[in-house]
């Protein structure tokens, strides 16, 4: 990312901090937060792709 | 576990932080707040599962991070407010700047040629924007070892 998107993430991030009230993002919302900055992509998604279900057929004894 | 007293736990860890430039202990957060160790110690377990601060690994009664503070010197250093910080990455070190009033200076080092870096804040905007800041891990496993992130 730019310094100028990293300033702005980090700002946007830590800003509120210090609030009593401020709660912890959840997934969906941390990751708007990437979007809005321009942190798109695969690299930004902070939940992991579903795995592969083993049952295919590949994994079974013929 | 009691969510008032983990607030107050949070707030009192990132209040001492940002007043002293240090990180308390589980004891002297229980001692300022007039609570058992171990409550501190529990609450300081909760703030570390839910990713909020992390645990100093071998040693629950300390934290190594209180985001986005370090409790140990590292390669990101913050001027802000008169006072010098650690953070624990470039992110954390400018969310200090912010936490600060967002004015202060981020300084470390390129880990290709060693060239210092500085990156300065004057009221919530970044003075100069060249430069690029890396991450080579993608944000998915970013907590399944945040110390080496």
């Amino acid at each position: 990312m730019t310094a100028g998107q990293a300033w702005r993430l980090a700002d946007i991030w830590y800003r509120d901090r210090a609030d009593p009230n401020w709660q912890r993002r959840t997934v969906e919302e941390a990751e708007d937060v990437f979007a809005d900055l321009g942190l798109v992509g695969d690299f930004w998604k902070l939940r992991r792709p579903p795995t592969m279900p083993a049952a295919m057929g590949m994994d079974q004894k013929r | 576990m009691d969510t008032d007293l983990v607030r107050d736990v949070r707030l009192h860890v990132i209040r001492t932080a940002m007043d002293t430039t240090t990180v308390p202990s589980a004891s002297e957060t229980a001692a300022s707040l007039r609570i058992s160790d171990q409550q501190a110690v529990e609450a300081y377990r909760h703030l570390g599962e839910g990713h909020v601060y992390v645990l100093e690994p071998r040693d629950p009664t300390r934290l190594r991070m209180a985001n986005p503070f370090s409790a140990v010197p590292t390669a990101f250093k913050v001027e802000a407010s008169g006072k010098s910080y650690y953070g624990n990455c470039v992110w954390d070190g400018l969310g200090i700047v912010s936490l600060m009033g967002g004015t202060g200076q981020l300084k470390t080092r390129c880990p290709d040629c060693g060239e210092t870096l500085t990156l300065v804040v004057s009221h919530r905007a970044l003075v100069h924007e060249e430069g690029v800041v890396h991450f080579s891990i993608p944000a998915a496993h970013w907590w399944d070892d945040i110390i080496y992130t």
